[in-house]
């Protein structure tokens, strides 16, 4: 029982930017990994012939794309307080990665990746674009019923509608560069992935720097607010 | 494209992020482009007066598993003049879009373009990477002979188990490291950084100076002649001061292991750590090239290795580590070790593995510490199906040791063995080859016997390819006809349920056996092939066998002469100016013993007198077999 009393979960928000932006998923989870191993934290291992250690990330990001604020929940065995997580942690993180808060949340809670709702994105776009095309653009999107589109998911094609997977769209320049904020879908039971809806907009060669700025879960506002849309 | 290098604004800059990000979005796996790993060393360039460029010609995954390179990246960064920053071979789509916008080929730790670098040093470790050099040099702006290079091109040093025959890559080089590159490499920024201090450095002035440090090659200062038929007639010194031989230069102790390697983010060939728990082999296989040119055996403690594991997984995080050599259980005291380290670090998750076991039931106990878990698989090394030919290649293995091995493996809880053969030996006939077959069906039935029908044997045939510096240097490769009529015995033999069986593809296996054994006139081939599109050669599906036969027609050359024709004892070989330390008198004795059969016991057991001894003299303490013997024929 005292074993099971001293076991935590602690949620880690971090970034993800140059160069590491190039890693994908796979090599991110893996990475992570091993700073938590260089870290000497209590990390608990599933069971079984591969024993895994126990990391679950809220959301898989793409290739190319920066993170600002990306979620891992870290398994421990032992109790560690959340600063000295940090502190540990920050201290064997590679170039390109950063370690924004460490914090407890409940053992048996539900899993991070069941929780996400919607994904916020910050692209940015060729200035020799018109931002007059950009508007355009948005508009058109946002004032179609449905965006059907296909997707090729291990071999197979499947057919879905990418606009009710589009939450917001809008447009803001800033410093001579184009910007467009976009709350996509991100949910086991859908979700849009920026490229798609650049394609949509039909600017994906114009398309230049992706952030995600955030994630947001289940018990954030938006959810509240989407019920009412 | 060139510049004076005491003139910093006219230095090649890096390459921007912005540049690397017009192209890394559409190019399969980026991360091989974008460097920043852990443990990755960035130091400023300009407070540095060395800058090596350590140059891999393959793919980033595979150069990332390369220990040779491992080792001279910490060694070098360790030193606080001196920079080393890594560079692989971009795959066909990267090379495209570099090309596309004129991007040249640049490092992965400062992304400064190769021409920025003193030094370009190159790995050569496989024949089939040959045109990846030449590639990368023409990439990176770099003129691929070394005639056209002038002096504001960087020198390019050749390193690795290739350069023992330099021969056919020598257009390219400026220079070689011949042997162990720990002790060599700081020389030669020594060197480097003393002629810049002194403002007389010139190229020439560099190589003139390099060829006093031992196991310094520059193929540029020999002439080389040869006879009306095409064999080689002499490689001489063309200046005084130059050596006529080239000794390999080799480490008495072995230097401390690197304990910060750099932690890929791509999945890499060998993704784990690595400690060399020796070096050199006391086996004696008469085709094995590594068992000559690693002699003679080094041990590190086990307090040493002790101490490297703790290091490298607390400096990586990794959550395996292999405890290298050429043939680990051969390590004193194996079992002891590896039972300490799989308790110290069970809590941890961490395991180990052991490559290259022996075929005996010692092997499988050591296979069943480190695959306790999971049972992946084990893999056994007969080389060949019949005694007979066993005793000719001097693989001390016979038929009852590896079927007792097998029995014990998949008594133990293995349903995988995989066997390794070679196929094109000398002396082989058919009934060698049904010998293969008959062994493996064997390994089936034993398997069979203990675990019922879920087994599986695989086998993997190789091409026997003459190699320099092995008793088997004068003989040729087997032609195609009965290389064919072989595979087929074994497609015939080796069917049904339990079993699988690959192979070489025979003209990739006759282009190594040309350039291994080649002589100088081999670069003209090279070069063509090149031009021809040549690249990544090694690749199955990249291979393009036509680029390289058209080249050697261009260049009025025949593959058959340098890879089949059985060559005279007397006849001067490519490397004969080149001493690894075992003489040439010991492996043409190990000739006649396999021609004969005779068996010649490791050198733990008796010393074979390989001249190992006679070569490095006292300081070789750890040449353990060597006692009287030698000194005494």
């Amino acid at each position: 029982m005292s074993e099971a009393t001293q076991a935590q979960r602690i949620r880690l928000t971090f970034a993800k930017g140059e160069p590491v932006k190039y890693i994908a998923h796979l090599a991110v989870m893996r990475a992570w990994e091993r700073i938590i191993r260089r870290a000497d934290l209590p990390i608990g291992y599933s069971q079984g012939f591969n024993p895994r250690p126990k990391l679950t990330f809220a959301s898989a990001l793409p290739v190319g794309y920066m993170g600002q604020r990306e979620v891992l929940d870290l398994e421990l065995h032992a109790w560690v307080a959340p600063d000295e997580v940090l502190r540990r942690v920050r201290a064997e993180l590679p170039p390109g990665f950063a370690l924004h808060t460490a914090h407890e949340v409940p053992l048996k809670g539900p899993s991070l990746q069941s929780q996400v709702r919607y994904a916020v994105y910050r692209v940015s776009f060729a200035a020799h674009v018109p931002a007059v095309l950009l508007q355009q653009q948005i508009a058109r999107l946002l004032h179609t019923a449905t965006l059907p589109r296909e997707r090729t998911v291990k071999g197979k094609v499947r057919a879905y509608d990418l606009r009710p997977l589009i939450h917001t769209l809008c447009y803001s320049a800033s410093d001579g560069t184009h910007v467009t904020t976009m709350v996509l879908a991100n949910r086991d039971s859908g979700t849009a992935r920026v490229d798609e809806v650049v394609a949509e907009m039909g600017l994906l060669a114009d398309m230049r720097a992706v952030h995600r700025t955030r994630l947001l879960f289940a018990e954030d506002a938006l959810e509240t607010k989407e019920d009412e849309l | 494209m060139q510049y004076d290098r005491n003139m910093r604004d006219s230095r090649p800059q890096p390459v921007a992020s912005g540049a690397l990000d017009a192209i890394l979005p559409t190019i399969e796996q980026p991360a091989r482009y974008s460097g920043g790993e852990w443990n990755s060393v960035r130091k400023d360039w300009e407070t540095v007066s060395v800058h090596w460029a350590l140059a891999f010609p393959e793919l980033y995954e595979v150069g990332m598993s390369n220990l040779g390179m491992t080792i001279l990246y910490e060694l070098l960064n360790g030193e606080p003049d001196t920079l080393a920053e890594r560079v692989y071979a971009p795959a066909a789509d990267m090379e495209r879009a570099m090309r596309a916008v004129g991007l040249p080929l640049y490092s992965l730790e400062s992304r400064y373009p190769l021409r920025a670098f003193d030094l370009v040093g190159f790995s050569l470790s496989c024949e089939l990477n040959y045109s990846n050099v030449l590639n990368m040099l023409d990439l990176a702006g770099i003129p691929v002979r070394a005639t056209e290079r002038s002096e504001g091109d960087p020198l390019v040093v050749g390193g690795g188990t290739m350069t023992f025959n330099a021969e056919p890559m020598s257009d390219f080089f400026d220079l070689f490291v011949i042997g162990e590159g720990e002790e060599v490499v700081l020389e030669l920024g020594d060197l480097y950084r003393e002629l810049r201090a002194s403002g007389g450095f010139t190229r020439q002035e560099f190589l003139r100076r390099a060829v006093r440090i031992g196991g310094i090659y520059v193929p540029a200062f020999y002439a080389v002649q040869y006879h009306a038929d095409g064999t080689l007639a002499r490689i001489e010194p063309l200046y005084a001061g130059v050596p006529a031989t080239i000794t390999r230069r080799i480490v008495p102790v072995l230097p401390p292991p690197p304990v910060r390697p750099v932690v890929p983010y791509v999945g890499v060939v060998h993704d784990r750590a690595n400690v060399e728990i020796q070096r050199g082999c006391s086996h004696g296989c008469r085709f094995c090239h590594a068992g000559v040119i690693y002699r003679p055996v080094r041990e590190r403690s086990r307090q040493e290795i002790r101490e490297t594991v703790a290091a490298l997984l607390r400096n990586t995080g990794h959550e395996e580590v292999s405890l290298t050599s050429l043939s680990s259980a051969d390590y004193p005291d194996i079992a002891p070790l590896l039972h300490e380290l799989l308790e110290k670090y069970q809590e941890h998750s961490i395991s180990f593995s052991l490559p290259s076991l022996r075929i005996d039931s010692f092997s499988v106990q050591l296979g069943s510490l480190t695959q306790a878990r999971r049972k992946t698989g084990l893999t056994f090394a007969p080389e060949a199906g019949s005694q007979r030919l066993r005793d000719v290649i001097n693989k001390g293995v016979t038929e009852a040791d590896l079927l007792h091995t097998a029995a014990a493996a998949f008594r133990t809880g293995w349903r995988r063995v995989k066997l390794y053969f070679m196929m094109g030996l000398p002396t082989e006939t058919d009934e060698d080859i049904e010998a293969i077959a008959d062994l493996t069906c064997k390994v089936r039935d034993v398997g069979r016997e203990a675990r019922g029908k879920q087994i599986d044997v695989s086998v993997s045939v190789a091409t026997f390819v003459p190699k320099p510096f092995t008793a088997f240097q004068w003989t040729g490769l087997a032609d195609v006809d009965t290389l064919t009529r072989r595979q087929d015995i074994l497609k015939r033999r080796l069917r049904g349920r339990g079993l699988s069986v690959g192979w070489h593809d025979p003209e990739s296996s006759l282009l190594e056996a040309t350039l291994a054994r080649g002589d100088r006139r081999i670069g003209e081939v090279i070069y063509r092939a090149w031009r021809n599109g040549a690249v990544f050669d090694a690749w199955g599906d990249q291979f393009t066998p036509q680029a390289w036969w058209s080249a050697f027609a261009a260049a009025e050359l025949s593959p058959d002469f340098y890879a089949r024709r059985v060559r005279p004892i007397e006849e001067r070989l490519p490397w004969d100016h080149i001493t690894v330390g075992v003489s040439k008198r010991f492996l043409h004795r190990e000739w006649e013993n396999s021609q004969a059969g005779i068996v010649t016991p490791g050198c733990m057991e008796r010393c074979a007198a390989c001249g190992i001894r006679t070569a490095y003299g006292e300081s070789f303490a750890s040449c353990k077999g060597a006692r009287e013997e030698e000194g005494g024929r």
